[in-house]
């Protein structure tokens, strides 16, 4: 599933998938080079807001919880269709942070702290649950892409069959390189806090992000390919 | 936020507001009664269990080999135990390595100890001598590290199974450190056997216990 955010508005179609694409928050993508990404001041806000939970002050649990459930329940509802058992990870993940609120370590990370929370209580529900399906592209996260590249009317179409295009290519991708992708893209995720999550290190995301670029990369070569061929035959 | 979202934030709050939750400072308050009881413990069953026993062996001796096992303990703590501002510890590899390393590298000193000190390596041990060492190294090494798997009890979504085999090789080396001081014994089988093997022991313990005890649980 291809979900521009929306700090990406404005990116033209040619730039989608590039190295050069707008990420969410502003940040552009170093991964395949080999940088770091700026601190996100979202994520600095909600570590000093847990900074706070965990000394005692309850009331910046509201504020973590604002900042956090949004984020957790858009990586969730990639991996299960089913919204009210997302929405219930979530509420699991916020309890366990507040359980768990006086092993927050000083100068601690939350957000990749409750990512792995969250997917560790998702793996578990599916094992318990049995059958999963996936969540399916829908309409309205093309809308939402299509919004986001500015498409003219004549644009649509393309683009439509582009992120299919692109929606079947990730799937096909091994799941530790589409997961390490997603949550640098999608997810707004550092490349060290994407490694924090999986358990790895920064050079083992960095390594599968970038394979994952490569291959959505492709895609979009061979769709570059074929326009120019057509607008030669034309 | 649609009506449905904001029942659900106020639904979370109140059940927030009904679950009592530590807050750091109690929390390394308790944390650092388990340590203390831990470490009282594992003093207690050391002495318990005859204490420092030099035997034949050189000063020397005891105190490289000890040394030794004391700096894995002391690098093998520091690695299982966080890294960072991570709350999800170091990665698998890192712990995968350290624990694969650990027991090589201490029955390489066991080697290099047996080779300095030619003389006490060359008495004879018997096999019971052996067994029964080694099940005394196992004892003590558990209890460090059931007091290092309380200690971080329902916190690893992440790998749980690795940092409990890098826990109980850390108590592991520990317990090398207290077979070195209270066994009179210097033979290099012996250390092998009854000295280093049993970290192998405490690391599978360690996986196996940290798989059930550290792993995230749901409600």
């Amino acid at each position: 599933m291809l979900v521009a955010h929306p700090c990406a508005r404005r990116a033209p179609l040619a730039e989608v998938g590039s190295l050069r694409w707008p990420l969410v928050r502003d940040r552009t993508l170093p991964v395949a080079e080999g940088q770091t990404r700026r601190a996100d001041p979202t994520s600095a806000r909600l570590d000093a807001a847990m900074d706070r939970y965990a000394r005692g002050e309850d009331s910046a649990f509201g504020e973590l919880y604002d900042g956090l459930a949004p984020r957790l329940t858009s990586m969730l509802l990639r991996s299960t269709s089913d919204r009210a058992k997302a929405e219930d990870v979530v509420q699991q993940t916020m309890l366990q942070i507040h359980r768990a609120r006086g092993r927050f370590i000083l100068g601690g990370q939350v957000v990749p702290w409750a990512f792995a929370i969250a997917r560790r209580l998702l793996i578990d529900q599916h094992r318990r649950g049995g059958r999963e399906v996936l969540a399916p592209t829908s309409e309205d996260d093309l809308t939402e892409l299509l919004e986001a590249v500015d498409a003219r009317a004549d644009e649509v179409a393309i683009a439509k069959e582009l992120a299919a295009r692109l929606t079947a290519e990730l799937a096909r991708l091994p799941e530790n390189q589409r997961v390490a992708f997603e949550l640098i893209k999608h997810d707004g995720l550092s490349v060290a806090e994407a490694a924090q999550v999986l358990g790895t290190t920064v050079a083992a995301v960095k390594l599968r992000a970038h394979r994952a670029y490569e291959a959505l990369r492709a895609v979009l070569a061979s769709r570059a390919a074929e326009d120019e061929r057509r607008g030669e035959q034309a | 936020m649609s009506q449905s979202a904001e029942d659900r934030r106020a639904r979370l709050l109140a059940e927030v507001a009904r679950t009592p939750s530590p807050t750091r400072a109690v929390y390394n308050r308790h944390a650092a009664v388990i340590a203390a009881l831990g470490v009282v413990a594992t003093g207690a069953a050391f002495f318990a269990m005859g204490g420092p026993s030099r035997g034949s062996r050189p000063n020397e001796l005891v105190a490289f080999s000890a040394s030794f096992g004391l700096v894995a303990a002391v690098v093998l703590r520091r690695l299982s135990s966080g890294a960072g501002g991570s709350m999800l510890g170091r990665p698998r590899v890192v712990l995968v390595v350290a624990v694969a390393l650990a027991a090589p590298l201490l029955a390489l000193a066991a080697v290099g100890a047996s080779l300095a000190w030619p003389g006490p390596a060359a008495e004879p041990v018997t096999p019971f001598v052996d067994l029964a060492c080694g099940a005394i190294t196992v004892a003590q090494g558990a209890l460090p590290l059931v007091a290092l798997l309380l200690l971080r009890r329902g916190s690893d979504p992440v790998h749980p199974a690795i940092t409990g085999a890098a826990l109980g090789m850390t108590a592991g080396a520990w317990a090398v450190v207290m077979a070195y001081l209270r066994c009179p014994h210097a033979a290099m089988t012996h250390a092998l056997l009854a000295h280093v093997g049993p970290t192998l022991a405490l690391a599978a313990l360690g996986a196996a216990l940290g798989g059930w005890l550290l792993r995230l649980r749901a409600d």
